[in-house]
């Protein structure tokens, strides 16, 4: 009997390891079928199957702590395939540049979603302008570099502030007013950059910028092609690369954030300004910081786009990229990092696929965030209410000891 | 003199459009705290449902036989079916998330106007482009010692302030308008004292919804042409005339649409290339009063208790 039992106990064993080795197979599968075959039908059952698995997740409480605890085992696992993969996707795409293409479009808006996170997802403040602090980066740095002839590094950098400082610009009106009047003043934002931008001789009008510098490193622009060991590599190659460093960059400051006091008095902010404020947070100082933060995020993600596109107008920057944008955060769900990333991922290469249906695709946007917000609205993956492991409770009671003695 | 009494008709002409988008925006703040930012698209949602209407009268042989007649019909049509529309928006949209926390509604609302401009721009043959809107108004104009009053102008401005005088009879002296008034200031307690919260609230979204139906057909008809994507500047337009009155008051969004229509118009009069910028000013305005008094002209000034 008990033989049978220990043989029994092992195999399960063996199971539960096995389980995220073979998740990770499943996701990184339908990931991969979901970008590299440029047909809608295939995108479709993946997404399909996608959901499937999820809602298996939610709805299957044995399913779902299997998952979580082997997830929970093998995290450090699971980091080095994810990245192995992420590295290792444009390799297998040496002949489809276009599909390269679409990947960097959406490392710029994971970039862009993690921004408006730290404002609507985390601090709680709707942001519905948020396309002009990236519109304002692009703009800043595109004219420093064609007007100037301000190197990129530079340029970059002062596009982040600057549309820092317009992010702690809007806030500033509405501290001490609601959120409806903060969704006014952002929307007004957004109108007014518009139409400036629009009317403005300086910033080309209507036409835009063109002719937008590569960004150069190591004294070789990006433009230009890379030969490895005989293969020709196409631009977009290089710039995949090249914009994966802030997408990761943008993960690890994400997450820095959310894990440090700020982010917790982000999150006091938003789930009672009052009581945050009567436990000594600054909620001002919050509110900006997280608009700053968050125009940073946008600043960047902005000059990279204009650097790599090469080419940009008003209509890049108008209220349908910030509702865009705003549908990703909800998606992936508000707050969790992991989940904005997915969310923005899926919102920016799942539409490249159905473009017979690009038509529909705002009104998709919109229904998708409607639809999120009904339904479910902590997003695909639910932020958990943080936890504070016994570390933490223990150095509490020290100092609680310390006082008592 | 001449030019300033003509702006002087011109901003009456924008600012009565204003306030009666203003006016939807103030009850919903004042009833349930809700700003609803698809309120703007309930407008264009009007002129939208009124062209087919009006081409479907016009086939039938009605609209040459009593024009006038057959035109107030179909206008008395029209703000029914937003009405309907506005309380369509209540059950389906704001009641389930009225316990989720206002940033969710919030953004709701916000998708379902994204939804209700996308779904006009693909539902409608040729939507992505401006459409030609009938002239319901009387056409031709007045010429007074030099200043050229048209009729349609004058008929905006006089309906505007029918619909006013009337909605403040019903807000002052009917039933309905006192539980309004008993709503927006203590809804638990105008609960236990017998009111039918839902009820009420659902009527304040039809006669909000009904009067930016109306607001959108004059603007469509003034201008004869209407565009799905008008509705977002409409809506924060009367957004910020509701917000420079001070939300929640309903004389006040009328001040506040007056008020940004006027700043509006002469802005664009006197200031050079102010046409290009006459939004920007008015946003201005907006941020200028969040500034310095957050509560509007006429708001009461509101201390959040603990």
């Amino acid at each position: 009997m008990e033989t049978i039992n220990v043989k029994n106990r092992k195999t399960q064993f063996a199971l539960r390891k096995l389980v995220t080795p073979f998740l990770l197979i499943i996701v990184v599968a339908l990931l991969y079928s979901i970008v590299v075959f440029d047909n809608w039908l295939i995108t479709l059952i993946s997404l399909a199957i996608g959901v499937a698995l999820f809602y298996a997740y939610a709805k299957l409480p044995g399913f779902k702590t299997i998952v979580t605890e082997s997830m929970s085992k093998d995290k450090i696992l699971l980091l080095i395939v994810g990245l192995l993969a992420i590295i290792a996707v444009p390799l297998t795409l040496r002949t489809q540049p276009y599909i390269i293409h679409i990947l960097i479009i959406a490392q710029i808006s994971i970039i862009l979603a993690l921004g408006l996170n730290f404002q609507v997802g985390s601090t709680g403040i709707p942001n519905l302008g948020y396309a002009a602090f990236y519109g304002v980066g692009a703009y800043t740095s595109a004219l420093l570099s064609t007007k100037f002839g301000v190197s990129f590094w530079i340029s970059i950098l002062l596009a982040g502030c600057l549309s820092a400082i317009f992010g702690w610009l809007v806030g500033l009106p509405t501290l001490k007013t609601r959120s409806y009047h903060m969704a006014l003043v952002s929307i007004a934002f957004g109108l007014v950059t518009y139409i400036l931008l629009n009317n403005i001789a300086f910033t080309g009008g209507p036409n835009g910028i063109k002719n937008i510098p590569p960004p150069e490193l190591f004294g070789k622009s990006l433009f230009s092609s890379l030969r490895i060991f005989g293969n020709t590599y196409p631009v977009q190659f290089n710039f995949y690369y090249f914009v994966l460093v802030f997408v990761l960059l943008a993960f690890v400051v994400s997450r820095f954030i959310f894990n440090s006091k700020i982010g917790l008095y982000f999150n006091a902010v938003r789930e009672d300004e009052i009581a945050a404020k009567c436990s000594g947070i600054n909620t001002s100082t919050m509110k900006l910081l997280a608009f700053s933060i968050g125009a940073f995020f946008a600043g960047i993600a902005g000059s990279l786009y204009a650097h790599y596109i090469g080419y940009i107008s008003p209509e890049n920057f108008n209220m349908n990229t910030s509702l865009q944008i705003l549908g990703m955060v909800i998606m992936g769900g508000m707050d969790n990092i992991a989940g904005v990333g997915i969310g923005a991922f899926i919102l920016s290469v799942a539409p490249e696929k159905f473009r017979s249906l690009a038509d529909f695709r705002m009104l998709a946007t919109g229904l998708i965030i409607l639809l999120m917000l009904m339904f479910r609205p902590s997003g695909i993956i639910k932020q958990q209410i943080r936890k504070y492991t016994s570390k933490h409770l223990m150095t509490e009671k020290l100092t609680q000891g310390e006082h008592h003695g | 003199m001449n030019t300033f009494l003509q702006l002087l008709i011109s901003a009456l002409l924008v600012s009565s459009l204003y306030s009666l988008v203003a006016v939807g925006f103030t009850m919903y703040v004042g009833v349930i705290n809700l700003a609803n930012f698809s309120h703007g698209d309930t407008c264009v949602l009007g002129t939208f449902l009124m062209m087919p209407l009006f081409l479907y009268a016009t086939k039938l042989g009605w609209i040459s036989a009593s024009t006038g007649l057959v035109i107030l019909i179909l206008i008395i049509l029209l703000i029914f079916l937003t009405g309907l529309w506005g309380a369509a928006i209540y059950t389906i949209l704001v009641k389930p998330l009225l316990a989720a926390p206002r940033l969710i509604l919030l953004l709701a609302t916000v998708a379902a106007g994204q939804v209700i401009r996308e779904a006009i721009r693909v539902i409608y043959p040729n939507g992505s482009n401006p459409q030609v809107f009938p002239k319901l108004l009387p056409a031709g104009s007045l010429n007074l010692s030099g200043i050229t009053l048209g009729y349609d102008s004058l008929t905006i401005i006089f309906l505007t302030i029918i619909c006013i005088l009337s909605l403040n009879f019903i807000i002052q002296k009917t039933k309905m308008g006192v539980a309004m008034r008993a709503v927006s200031q203590n809804a638990d307690v105008a609960q236990m004292m017998g009111i039918n919260i839902e009820k009420t609230i659902i009527s304040v979204f039809v006669i909000g919804s009904a009067l930016a139906g109306m607001a959108g057909i004059l603007n469509g008809s003034y201008y004869g042409i209407t565009k799905f994507n008008l509705g977002s500047n409409l809506g924060i337009k009367g957004f910020s005339a509701a917000v420079i009155g001070g939300l929640g008051d309903f004389k006040g969004a009328i001040v506040g649409g007056v008020l940004l229509g006027f700043i509006e118009v002469f802005a664009a009069a006197y200031i050079p290339n102010g046409s290009q910028y006459q939004d920007v000013f008015s946003f201005l305005a907006v941020i200028a009063f969040l500034i310095f008094r957050p509560s509007g002209i006429l708001g009461e000034k509101i201390f959040e208790k603990v």
